[in-house]
This record gives C-alpha cells, structure tokens and sequence, in this order.
C-alpha cells in the first residue's frame, strides 16, 4: 500500500453555494476552490503514531506524511495507552517507535495507579504519577510508559488544556 | 440511521491546480477526478470496533462497510482499552464483539500491570504481560483482556511514527570554552552480525525466526542496529489495481527470555519504493538487557505487487553489540 502524497499543502475556502448556481459562469475560481476543499477533506484529519514516552518528556506536534503540514500545537490532541506501570529500562529515548524495555524491579505493589497522568496538550509535556505500597508506606514516584498518538485537526483550535 | 453504502471504491487524484485554470478545457477527467476525491474524503478515516482480544491473539485488518475495501496493515493502527486483568474464561474466541466471561480467580493482588501491554500495528499481535505479589513472591504470567479498535487512514503508511514539527528556533547560548576530550570509550564487541544484499523473498518468519546470537551463562547488555533498503524499477509501473506498484519490507527482530516466563519484545523498522513516486530506507538503533539463555532473532516481511518483482530487492544489515556482561 502507498502513502498518499500531495504536491502542495490544500486550503479550505467557505465556497458560497450562490457561487455555483444555475444562470451563473462557473469560473475556474469556484473549480479551483471545490478541488482544494475536496483535497483539504482527504487530509484535515488524523492519527498519527508519536512513539513511546515516559515522566517528563515533551511530546512534538507532528508534521503530515501526506503533504508536509507541520502541525500547530492547537491542532494536536495526544491520547495514550499504558504501556506499563514501570519506569523504562536504561536505552530508552523519548519517542522511540519500538516498544520499549521496562525495569525489572519496582518498590511494591500497584497503590495509586494510574495517579494522575496526563499529556498537556498545550505543550506536549507527559506527567505520570504512580505509588506502590510497600512495607505499610506509600512510596511515590514518576513510573510508568505511555503509547502515545496525535489526533491532529487542521485549522482548529483544539486543545484540550 | 443508515449504512453510507458506496457502489465503487473511490480513488485519490492530486490535481495539479494548473488543469483548471481559465482559459483550459475542463475535461470530465478532472470532474470524475474531484468527484473521487470528495468520495476519498468522506470514506479516508475510519474506526473499526475489532472486538476483544487476549495474549497471542492476531487481530486482522478490517474491511470497511461503506465499500468493502480492505485495508492493509500498514493503514491501521490499534488502540486499546483494558476490558480486565485477568485471562478469558473458557470458551473465549479472539475478536468476539460481546463482553467475554473473565476468569474467576487471579495469582495474587495486582503487581506489574501492564507490564509492556501492546498491539504490534505491523502484525496484529497482540502481548500481554501481568504479574501479581503473593506471599512475597512476583508471579508472571500473560493475563489480560483488550477491547480492541481499528483506527483506518487509506493510503497511509501509518505504523511508523510521525516526524516532529520543527519548533521555534530559540536565541544561540554563548559560545562555550572547548571541552576537553573525553577519553574514547573502548569499542563495544560485535557478537553478531547480518550483512545481506538483493534478497528477493522473505527471510525467517514469526515462528521460525533466524537467530542472531544466543546470551550465554550470565546475564549481559547489547545495542543492535539494523539498517534496511529497498531498491525497485526506476520507471512508473502500476499494479493490477491501477495504483502505482511497490516494494516494501519489513524487519522484524527481537528477542525470547527463557525464563522464568517466556516472553518476547520486538522491534520493527520498514523501508519501501514506489518508482518514480517516492522511497524510503530506515535504520534503527535499540539497546536492551538479555537475561541469560535469551536467544536474539529477526525475520523479514517482503511484500511486492507482482509487476516489479523480478526487478525488485532488498538490502539489510543487523550488527550485535555487547556493552557489558
């Protein structure tokens, strides 16, 4: 299967329907405009695959395979899935595609879990809070690791906070 | 609320605004051509509920109700929600759309969950890794129950991750006083390598993977990189559908702890050509820890449209690095 690939960036143009009525010429003006609204609703809308993050690291606004756009911070919103409870392993980069290795120990067992984790979608910060229980005390710490995908929308205003 | 049902399925045409500008012959190419990309907008992205899954199952590639196509895995990605920790009762059937039945008993209170829970987008694979704390002990085991969606983009590599936005370009800190070379490291030992060009077919597979390099008796560091190419006709071919042809190949590799549950991670990198339209090569560099007895592997998945296949093939290359022991 291919990747789609534009050869410029599509607009979208509020095109008047008046614009396109019977009686009126159909100028090249209005063809122009169906073509680049047409091209803008192939694109305006997708998920895009960021990698595997961890406490502390910035997710990036994507840019589009298909023609190149670089997101606006405003267009992204970031929704994850856990990967698991536990820090990364020592190798891990921020983003990487491949899963990665969790630590292999952690203080105890699962207390406050998941304790607050979040993707700010204004600045693409991950802030994981997780506790364990161990020996009748709570210990709180930054573990965890998220799968994390853009849901970006061209020309909104979508950030959740 | 009906079924959008569409008698063909629509195509993607990037008109060049320049066929439509005054003065030209609006030909019904160009109208068949926008009418296709309105069609293509509307059907392009598309959630798919595939149904709950456990450990080991494969979940498929969707067909689309709105006009039977079916999509290829690189067009899907899955995402998931954590339905239960616990495995399936009996009579669980991978991909079934109701609520399954959940086992009615676990090793111990929760411990590591998820522990590395994930859908290999290549693959459909789905693995799961949970473990409990009981009477002092970890048990691990690969529990766990997925509610399982397809979300669909056509014609959309989408399983390798989105390149980043450049960002604001911040003012250049003073220039810093030279630093003082840092002593070389000493070169880490290659312990296994693959070097192999012009490979037509696939090498390996999921279950009878090549095995680079087994850990020996104690426990050890490695970082592997791989790097992969494909090469196809220089010339514009299209396929039978009528899209441009492609060759694309996708490198699998991993590694199997023997103990003390048996358990795999994975990691994937794909190169492709399509002539005259576009390519691509990758290389990756991963580092991880091998417990000993771990056999390190790859296998490749080679995919090519027919029409350039006898003039299509791929390079790879994998080198195995032990950084400590």
């Amino acid at each position: 299967m291919a990747q789609l690939t534009l050869s410029a960036i599509p607009g979208f143009f509020d095109l008047a329907d008046s614009a396109i009525a019977a009686g009126q010429p159909l100028t090249d003006d209005s063809m122009l405009k169906i073509s680049h609204n047409a091209k803008f609703g192939a694109v305006r809308s997708k998920l895009i695959f960021m990698g595997f993050y961890a406490n502390g690291n910035t997710v990036p606004a994507p840019i589009d395979p298909d023609d190149g756009y670089a997101y606006s911070r405003a267009e992204c919103q970031f929704v994850w899935m856990i990967y698991s409870n536990r820090s990364p392993a020592p190798g891990f980069e921020a983003g990487q595609a491949s899963l990665p290795a969790q630590s292999n120990s952690q203080p105890g067992t699962l207390y406050n879990f998941p304790g607050g984790w979040d993707i700010n979608d204004a600045t693409g910060v991950v802030t994981l809070r997780t506790t364990y229980w161990q020996n009748g005390t709570e210990v709180v710490n930054n573990d965890g690791i998220l799968k994390v995908y853009a849901v970006c929308l061209r020309l909104s205003l979508s950030s959740a906070n | 609320m009906s079924q959008l049902t569409l008698s063909a399925i629509p195509g993607f045409f990037d008109i060049a605004d320049s066929a439509i500008a005054a003065g030209q012959v609006l030909a019904d190419s160009t109208m068949l051509a926008l009418s296709h990309n309105g069609k293509f907008a509307t059907v392009r992205g598309k959630l798919i509920f595939m149904g709950f899954y456990a450990h080991g199952n494969t979940v498929p590639t969707p067909i689309d109700p709105d006009d039977g196509y079916a999509y290829a895995r690189t067009e899907c990605q899955f995402m998931c929600m954590i339905y239960s920790n616990r495995a399936p009762a009996p009579g669980f059937v991978p991909g079934q759309a109701l609520p399954p039945a959940q086992s009615s008993s676990q090793a111990g209170p929760l411990y590591n969950l998820p522990g590395g829970w994930a859908i290999n987008d290549l693959t459909g694979l789905v693995t799961l890794w949970t473990t409990y704390y009981s009477n002092g002990t970890e048990t691990v085991n690969n529990d766990g129950i997925l509610k399982v969606y397809a979300i669909c983009s056509r014609m959309s590599l989408t399983t390798r991750p989105g390149r980043a936005a450049p960002t604001a370009p911040t003012p250049a800190p003073p220039t810093p006083a030279p630093p003082t070379p840092a002593p070389p490291a000493p070169a880490a030992p290659v312990v296994g390598s693959v070097s192999l060009t012009g490979q037509t077919a696939a090498l390996g597979s999921a279950t009878s993977p090549v095995t680079i390099f087994t850990v020996r008796e104690s426990n050890a560091d490695f970082t592997l990189s791989c790097a992969i190419n494909v090469t196809a006709p220089d010339t514009g071919v299209l396929n039978s559908e009528g899209q441009p042809a492609e060759a694309m190949v996708t490198l699998v590799y991993g590694w199997t702890y023997p103990s003390p549950q048996p358990w795999s991670g994975t990691i994937s990198a794909e190169a492709f050509d399509t002539p005259d339209l576009f390519q691509g090569s990758n290389a990756q560099v991963a580092a991880f820890g091998a417990l000993a007895g771990t056999t390190i592997w790859y296998y490749t998945i080679w995919t090519v449209d027919s029409e350039i296949a006898a003039e299509s093939s791929y390079d790879l290359s994998i080198t195995l690095k032990q950084t400590s022991s």
